[in-house]
């Protein structure tokens, strides 16, 4: 067992009056009685919509918070009361901040890690070497950081992580703002290093495809209490009960559809496009084609359950 | 120390000289301006001296050689407080705290770097600026020169701890703009970096020496000049370790409230 969350729970003072003499405080509840369990190796997507927990969690993950209850374990201690020694077992990347010297080419932000984190030489030169190959930093190497593309910025963010060869990476977010081959290089070269060197990866991005290629287990968390914990596959065929199709008809002038137990939508870009969702336990495919062929001619169908982007925006949508 | 660390500082001190030379154009507006404030300077003492000859505790060439040597001494708004400044309102500070490295030594070693490129750089070209203005005095012994340098460096301990524990404040006041000027201000003309502390009232002076200030630019120009008596010096350092200590005490004071007030209340 790498991480032991138990019925952890924070809650924050907020200030409420502002007032220099009797300032009021107010409690606001982030997390309430959680639990789960990480094991080595774990490729976890902790996520839910903003405001509902996940980096309070992280925070509590990483000592830089204090529970107000419960218990946090991370290798065998309690961060937030060993936090130095903890950080020596973590890599992070928070998509928002940088640690890269910003007038300095990168290569000199790897060797002042090395120290930092007291890696051994060989040691040293080995991931550097594997970094530099996965993440294609080559190109690059001697350029100041602010000469650098945000996506090359972010790769070499992604390197300076797993520099020390940590037992858990904390990535927040590291893909935000950058184009579609760097993004699917970084979570390919994530998806990798979990496989081969068993770095437990906690993630947490409101891009569902770096979640889907980086993890397989899914944590969701809403209002400070965790929705969902498993496998992602399980999540989808669990909660995917909606199937949705698309339907075009020859006509373009076709009246508002009404199908009952259905929502109906048309395309507004397309007026002879319709999307039809609706819950497969309660329809029948068949039944419903037949109904679609009385309302015109269909000229292309397609059909899809419902995918991971879907759950998600329903779920955040009415919270289960 | 251990070897490890030896190369840590190595890395650190490199990474802030680098960082400083990349700034090369705005280095060349301020090294304008510091001969500019140097000759005028000069010249001002110049006209004072001309002007009254009785009762001055140095002579001329002394407070010359003086206003030079505190270039090696100019300790005043370090680029620490910015930076930690910034880093707490922007909120980076968290992934400082998630080094396993103290940060206070963190800042120190960047700091150290900084110091040296600003001797490298400024103090130096000043130095050779001035040779060509004034006789300048050199060192009492090579003792004295020793020891200076030592003294020298204590004074960079005490007035980063000073300056350090000043920035940590922006943990609770966000914008600290004016307490900066007001702090720097202070640190200047305390410690006797524009001014020797010998052309203040006596009633003064004897205040002012038991401040550590005073040991930051004050004293170690003196022992450069020979003006302290090599059996006083012991008693010197020992007051500047002294200061050192007491500093780093208040400066871990507020650090570990600071902490206590992210990590307990989640800042």
């Amino acid at each position: 067992m790498l991480i032991t969350v138990d019925k952890l729970s924070k809650i924050y003072k907020v200030l409420k009056h502002k007032s220099i003499f009797r300032p009021r405080y107010e409690s606001k509840v982030a997390l309430s009685n959680i639990s789960f369990q990480i094991y080595q190796g774990d490729s976890v997507a902790y996520i839910g919509p903003n405001g509902s927990g996940k980096s309070t969690t992280i925070k509590l993950l990483t000592g830089l918070l204090t529970p107000t209850s419960g218990k946090v374990i991370v290798n065998g201690l309690e961060p937030y009361k060993r936090r130095k020694e903890n950080a020596m077992n973590i890599g992070f990347v928070f998509g928002q901040r940088t640690q890269l010297w910003w007038d300095l080419p990168i290569t000199e932000s790897f060797d002042l890690l090395k120290e930092i984190y007291k890696i051994p030489t060989s040691e040293y030169k080995r991931n550097l070497e594997m970094l530099v190959t996965l993440l294609d930093l080559k190109g690059f190497m001697d350029v100041p950081v602010r000469q650098l593309s945000l996506g090359q910025r972010m790769r070499a963010e992604v390197a300076c992580a797993f520099l020390h060869s940590p037992l858990i990476v904390y990535l927040d977010e590291p893909t935000i703002g950058i184009d579609i081959v760097t993004k699917s290089k970084i979570r390919e070269f994530l998806r990798d290093i979990n496989k081969e060197k068993k770095t437990t990866i906690i993630l947490t991005s409101h891009d569902i495809d770096d979640i889907e290629t980086v993890c397989k287990r899914l944590i969701l968390i809403d209002k400070g209490q965790i929705v969902y914990d498993g496998q992602i596959a399980e999540f989808i065929e669990r909660y995917a009960l909606f199937k949705k199709i698309r339907v075009a008809f020859h006509e373009r002038d076709i009246p508002l559809i009404s199908i009952p137990r259905c929502e109906v939508t048309r395309d507004e870009e397309r007026p002879n496009e319709w999307i039809i969702r609706y819950k497969k336990t309660e329809l029948d495919t068949n039944e419903l084609l037949g109904f679609l062929q009385n309302v015109g001619t269909i000229r292309d169908f397609t059909a899809h359950d419902d995918n991971l982007t879907d759950l998600l925006k329903s779920i955040y949508a009415e919270k289960l | 120390m251990k070897l490890g660390g030896i190369a840590f500082v190595y890395r650190m001190v490199r990474i802030s000289l680098l960082s400083q030379l990349a700034l090369r154009s705005s280095y060349y507006i301020g090294l304008l301006r510091e001969f500019l404030f140097l000759l005028l300077s000069i010249q001002l003492f110049r006209t004072l001296y001309s002007g009254s000859q009785s009762g001055l505790d140095a002579t001329l060439s002394e407070t010359v050689t003086y206003l030079i040597i505190s270039k090696f001494a100019q300790f005043f708004n370090m680029s620490t407080m910015g930076r930690i400044q910034s880093r707490i309102i922007s909120g980076e500070i968290a992934t400082d705290l998630l080094r396993p490295v103290e940060y206070d030594f963190l800042m120190l070693v960047q700091e150290f770097g900084a110091w040296l490129q600003r001797i490298l750089s400024i103090a130096i070209p000043d130095v050779l600026f001035s040779l060509l203005l004034v006789k300048f005095k050199p060192p009492g012994s090579i003792a004295f020169g020793l020891c200076f340098a030592a003294s020298l460096f204590l004074s960079f301990l005490i007035m980063f701890f000073a300056n350090y524990s000043v920035s940590l404040a922006a943990f609770w006041i966000p914008y600290l703009w004016s307490l900066n000027n007001v702090s720097t201000t202070l640190f200047i003309i305390l410690s006797g970096a524009m001014i020797p502390l010998w052309f203040y009232p006596d009633g003064i002076r004897v205040v002012l020496e038991w401040l550590p200030f005073s040991f930051a630019v004050y004293m170690p120009i003196n022992i450069y000049l020979g003006r302290i008596a090599l059996e006083e010096l012991p008693l010197l350092f020992f007051k500047q370790t002294l200061w050192i200590l007491i500093l780093w005490l208040i400066s871990r004071f507020i650090w570990s409230r600071a902490t206590r007030k992210i990590i307990v209340n989640g800042g």
